[in-house]
């Protein structure tokens, strides 16, 4: 294998310095060759990284898969039997179709919900002028600096009050006010010329007609990275259903699969094969839709946890 | 695009109360054409869910803590500050605030170190390294995982004679009590925590470091800086808004962590590993004392507003802004 196989443009280009230098050619080869097995070194100390990240969903999948009293052997897809069984058990002894069902109404609806408060009133306090927008904008990004959690007992009690407790509504509308998406999709809209509007109106196009006909499509890639991110949030939220359900018919995956440890906490096969089933659709998502985290990342607010 | 005006706007996100109070439209040149009409129209469905489930949300959560209010149906009493003096007076909430503490303590700084370490790498600077994209995808995978199930696996792997302690002892080293001894149960989590959370840290750095220009390092690379004073010299400054505002936020989320703990340990054993939104869960839903619940939770909202405003001024010596 030739160097630049390995190296590949670093080498290239220190090859083209040491020309131009035309220096202590010595010296850059001993460099060159140092750098060459640093290089190795390197990339497989980030490989087996690689690998110790991926191994705990590796070791999900291989327990899945193993036969129940088998489950804590510490065998890795090797030397027993691959059985998909587990699956069919788990869902034997809780719904987990009727939880994966929740899971995506809890996601979809909470999607849809923070979409349509975010991108209206990130509109508003984008481009329209009206009396107080920029004190009613600050009260907004105040409320970022105040915890999610620290709101959820008044959440509960008022979801009580409104009689929205244990029912969908209440797990899906009480979180999806942060302030954040109307943050996030007013910084879009401020990228978009102002002109476009007055022409519009010029025309006599109505404000909902430039709203939804000129305005959204333009922001699409805004409102499809801030859904992603919703979507992935409360794939994962675990605090909220679990304070605002109470009936199993609400649980989502996440609910279904701390009950299942506090109950049968001791069939590990099968709750493998649970937690395999509420990974799948976040690992999917994020997989395809690589480019658009990336960019959203940024403006995540679920940084860092 | 989006990638630019993203990483020009976590200046403005964590700064927003500046760009937020300069009008955008100059009211007074233009002729008194107001959009309030339209605007109550596209504000009313935000607006309302924001004051019901924010706002109220907010004031209620100090008003809450002011009450003996069992969740059980008993009556409520007003008690004024005497939850906070019951809390603040128990040795129990000081170990979970110390348990909190430890915590942040240790995971935030370790998540940094990682987290800048592998985007040095797997950025644009470092040519050596084969598949950064997969690379990159593999160590972001954690953060978007449901965290009840790789707790769930992880506390499979922590086991007793389970792989790690096989893993372990393939290099010689003695099993470790991770779950099942209050000196282990925190790290335990911590390890747990900077698996599933340096990956975000990552992907925002590495989008800073790809919008340092090529010329700076260019130049110090005439200068003789090998990678080490590259890193120290050219990037880290540059990157300091974006480490500030990562920092920030994984502060922010870290102080709120409650579902390592709620899986891996229950808080246990003892309450060795309980944290404070984890005791805020108990005391409000087990043990269904919401008022004393809704103390924990101010005074956690309270710790974590102190943590922001230092981090603030800490921003003015650290942080090197171009403009």
């Amino acid at each position: 294998m030739s160097t630049d196989a390995v190296v590949g443009p670093a080498a290239r280009a220190q090859r083209g310095r040491a020309v131009a230098a035309s220096a202590t050619t010595s010296r850059h080869r001993i460099r060159r060759a140092s750098r060459l097995g640093g290089s190795v070194v390197l990339n497989v100390v980030l490989y087996a990284l690689a690998f110790a990240c991926a191994f705990p969903f590796l070791w999900m999948l291989a327990t899945a898969l193993k036969p129940e009293n088998n489950a804590l052997t510490n065998q890795f897809f090797f030397g027993y039997h691959l059985t998909w069984s587990n699956f069919g058990q788990a869902w034997h002894f809780f719904p987990f179709g009727r939880y994966m069902v929740n899971s995506f109404i809890y996601s979809f609806g909470g999607v849809l919900v923070v979409l349509a408060a975010s991108t209206t009133a990130g509109y508003a306090f984008a481009r329209l002028d009206f009396p107080w927008r920029e004190r009613l904008f600050s009260l907004y990004v105040a409320t970022l600096l105040v915890p999610a959690t620290v709101t959820v007992i008044p959440l509960f009690l008022l979801s009580r009050q409104l009689h929205i407790y244990n029912t969908y509504f209440g797990l899906i509308f009480p979180v999806s006010f942060s302030a954040f998406g109307t943050f996030f999709m007013r910084q879009f809209f401020r990228t978009l010329p102002e002109e476009l509007r007055d022409s519009a109106k010029i025309d006599g196009a109505s404000e909902w007609w430039i709203f939804v006909r000129v305005m959204l499509p333009l922001c699409r890639a805004g409102a499809a990275v801030l859904a992603v991110f919703t979507f992935i949030f409360y794939w994962g939220d675990f605090l909220w259903p679990l304070i605002v359900t109470q009936n199993q018919n609400l649980y989502t995956l996440n609910l279904g699969l701390s009950e299942f440890q506090s109950q049968y906490g001791g069939y590990w096969s099968y709750m493998m094969a649970g937690c395999v089933l509420t990974v799948l659709p976040a690992i999917i998502l994020v997989i395809s839709l690589q480019k658009y985290l990336v960019k959203g990342l940024a403006f995540s607010s679920f940084g860092g946890r | 695009m989006a990638t630019t005006t993203s990483a020009q706007n976590h200046a403005g996100a964590t700064g927003s109360r500046r760009s937020g109070s300069a009008p955008a439209a100059p009211v007074g040149t233009r002729p008194a054409r107001r959009d309030t009409k339209a605007a109550i129209g596209f504000l009313s469905f935000n607006v309302t869910g924001f004051t019901l489930f924010t706002l109220i949300a907010v004031v209620l959560s100090v008003y809450i803590s002011l009450f003996n209010w069992p969740l059980s149906g008993g009556r409520t009493s007003f008690i004024g500050i005497s939850n906070y003096r019951a809390a603040l007076g128990s040795y129990g909430f000081w170990r979970v605030v110390l348990n909190t503490l430890y915590f942040v303590g240790v995971y935030v700084p370790l998540n940094l170190i990682v987290s800048l370490t592998l985007a040095a790498l797997l950025g644009p600077r470092v040519h050596a390294i084969k598949g950064k994209p997969f690379l990159r995808v593999v160590f972001f995978l954690p953060v978007v995982t449901p965290l009840v199930a790789s707790s769930l696996a992880w506390s499979l792997m922590y086991n007793q004679g389970g792989i790690i302690d096989t893993a372990l002892g393939w290099v010689g080293l003695p099993a470790v009590p991770w779950l099942s001894s209050g000196a282990w149960a925190m790290p335990s989590i911590i390890i747990m925590s900077l698996w599933l959370g340096f990956g975000y840290n990552m992907i925002l750095f590495i989008a800073g470091i790809t919008n340092i220009p090529d010329s700076l390092y260019d130049s110090a690379e005439v200068d003789g800086a090998g990678l080490f004073r590259r890193f120290f010299h050219v990037t880290l400054p540059l990157l300091s808004p974006l480490v500030f505002f990562g920092t920030l936020m994984t502060l922010i989320t870290s102080f709120q962590v409650f579902v390592q703990a709620f899986v891996l340990t229950g808080g246990g054993p003892g309450n060795a590993s309980t944290t404070m939104v984890l005791d805020m869960y108990e005391e409000a839903f087990r043990y269904l004392r919401l008022g004393y619940g809704s103390a924990i939770a101010v005074l956690l909202a309270i710790m974590i507003l102190i943590v922001t405003a230092v981090m603030f001024v800490l921003q003015k010596r650290l942080v090197f802004y171009e403009h």
